[in-house]
C-alpha cells in the first residue's frame, strides 16, 4: 500500500510516496524526489557513490532504509552547494578538476566533507584512509587528495 | 534498467537530454529550439564530408559543435571546443557542442583508444578550417577587399572579419548566421600554424567538471523515459550455481510488478519503480 514519509531533505520539509518504506533511501531520493547527486554504483554499500550526509554523518543511502531515516537532517551533494555558490570541498574539487567520468565524485566529497568536518588538518594519510572506502576507476586518487587538502587548508 | 521505445519525437521533445552544452543556459534553450525539433532533426546533415555536419553559426555569432565522439569523462568536449575556439578565433564560451546523437552528429566511429582528439579532433580542426576559410572569402566579397587584406579578429565575442587596411569589417552572424555552410570539407584548407595557437595546448578547466561536483551533470543513469520500466537481476548465490526452479508466486504482491524473466540459468525481474 502506497504509504508517505515524511523526510527534511536539503534544508527542505517534503514527504516521498512509496509502496515500500524498506526501500533504500536512495531510490526515494532519485527516483521520488529527482535528486542526481547521489548515484546507484554497486547497490552493496561498497563502493561509496551513492553516499548522503545524515545529521552531518556521511552514509551509504543504498543500504539505509527509508524507513530508518527517521526525522535525521539529510543533505545530498546538490545540498552541500552549486555550481554558483560550491561547498569548499566542492569547489577545492572543481580546483583540482577532481574527476574523470565523475561516477564517483559524490561518493569522494560527501565522505571527505564529513571527514573535514572532524579534522580540520588531515595528513595525506588520513585522508587516504578516510576515503579507502570510496572506490574510483578512473584515477584521479591523487587530485582528489590534493583536493581534500586544498578545501582543509581554505584555499 | 531497462526501457520501453520512444518514439524518437517524444525522446526529443520531452526531454533534450541528449544535447550537451557547456555555455550559459539561455544558449542552450535557443540551440534546442532549433536542432531539437524533428523537422530540423530530419534536414540536418551528418555527413563526414560536410562542413555543416560538423558546425552551425547562429545569427549572434555563437557556435555549435556537433560531435560524433561522445566525452566519456575524458575531457574531450572541452578539447574539441579548444581546436574550434582556436581555428575560428571565437571565445571558448561562444561555442556550445553537441554529442553523439546519429541524427545530429556526424559518424565519426566510436569513442575509444584515445582517438578522439588524433582522429575526430582532426576531422572537426579540418571542417573548421574549411569554415574559415570560406568565412574569408564570403566577407572579402561583401566587403569588396582582396581575402589576403582580411583576418580574423581574435577572440571576438561574435567573430569578426576586419581588413587590415581599411578598417572595414563583418561579424560571422552577418557572414552565415543562422544559414548553412553547403560545403564539403575542403582536405586543402589550411588549418592554423600550431605555432600560432593561442587556445590549443593551453590548459583548460573542462566544463562539465562544476555540474559534476555540484549533482548537475546528466550522466545515462539519470535519464527518465516515458512508460520506463526498472529490471533487477536476482543474482545466484555461488559463481556457477544452476537455477533448478522458480517461485514467481513469491513475488505476485510486489506492486507494479511487470513480468519475471527466465532465460536458462538468467532470472531477472521488471517492475515499473526500481
Amino acid at each position: 500500500m502506497p504509504t508517505a514519509i515524511p523526510l527534511h531533505v536539503n534544508g527542505r520539509a517534503t514527504r516521498v510516496t512509496v509502496d515500500d518504506p524498506e526501500i533504500p533511501l536512495l531510490y526515494a531520493l532519485r527516483d521520488n524526489l529527482g535528486l542526481h547527486g547521489p548515484r546507484f554504483g554497486c547497490g552493496l554499500g561498497q563502493c561509496g557513490s551513492c553516499t548522503v550526509h545524515l545529521d552531518g554523518r556521511a552514509v551509504r543511502s543504498c543500504v539505509t532504509p527509508l524507513s530508518a531515516v527517521g526525522k535525521k537532517k539529510i543533505v545530498t551533494l546538490e545540498g552541500l552547494g552549486t555550481p554558483d555558490k560550491p561547498h569548499p570541498v566542492q569547489k577545492a574539487f572543481i580546483a583540482e578538476q577532481a574527476a574523470q567520468c565523475g561516477y564517483c565524485i559524490n561518493g569522494m566529497i560527501m565522505q571527505a566533507a564529513a571527514f573535514l568536518a572532524s579534522n580540520k588538518n588531515p595528513s595525506d594519510g588520513q585522508i587516504k584512509q578516510a576515503l579507502a572506502y570510496n572506490l574510483c576507476r578512473c584515477g584521479t586518487h591523487l587530485r582528489i587528495v590534493r583536493a581534500v587538502k586544498r578545501a582543509a587548508a581554505g584555499v | 534498467m531497462l526501457l520501453i521505445k520512444p518514439s524518437r519525437r517524444d525522446f526529443l521533445k520531452g526531454t533534450g537530454i541528449l544535447i550537451v552544452s557547456f555555455s550559459l543556459p539561455a544558449r542552450l534553450k535557443t540551440a534546442f529550439a532549433q536542432s531539437g525539433t524533428p523537422a530540423n532533426t530530419m534536414a540536418k546533415t551528418v555527413a563526414l564530408d560536410d562542413v555543416d555536419a560538423f558546425l552551425a553559426i547562429d545569427p549572434s555569432g555563437g557556435v555549435t559543435l556537433y560531435s560524433g565522439k561522445v566525452d566519456l569523462g575524458t575531457g574531450i568536449g572541452t578539447a574539441l571546443t579548444q581546436i574550434v575556439a582556436e581555428e575560428l578565433d571565437v571565445p571558448l564560451a561562444r561555442i556550445q557542442v553537441v554529442e553523439g546523437d546519429t541524427a545530429l552528429t556526424p559518424a565519426q566511429g566510436k569513442t575509444w583508444g584515445s582517438l578522439s582528439i588524433q582522429n575526430g579532433g582532426v576531422q572537426i580542426r579540418q571542417a573548421a578550417a574549411t569554415a574559415r576559410q570560406a568565412l574569408l572569402q564570403e566577407a572579402a566579397k561583401r566587403l569588396g577587399v582582396p581575402v589576403e587584406d582580411l583576418s580574423v579578429e581574435r577572440g571576438t565575442e561574435q567573430g569578426t572579419v576586419r581588413s587590415r587596411s581599411g578598417g572595414k569589417q563583418i561579424t560571422y552572424g552577418e557572414l552565415i548566421g543562422g544559414k548553412t555552410f553547403s560545403l564539403k570539407v575542403d582536405k586543402q584548407a589550411p588549418p592554423k600554424d600550431p605555432a600560432t595557437y593561442k587556445i590549443v595546448g593551453q590548459p583548460v578547466p573542462r566544463f562539465d567538471i562544476p555540474g559534476k561536483m555540484t549533482g548537475q551533470f546528466t550522466y545515462m543513469q539519470d535519464f527518465k523515459l516515458p512508460g520506463m520500466l526498472h529490471g533487477r537481476v536476482v543474482r545466484p548465490p555461488a559463481i556457477g550455481a544452476t537455477l533448478l526452479s522458480v517461485d514467481e508466486s513469491s513475488v505476485r504482491d510486489v506492486p507494479g510488478l511487470v513480468k519475471v524473466v527466465r532465460q536458462g540459468n538468467f532470472l531477472g525481474v521488471v517492475a515499473e519503480s526500481e
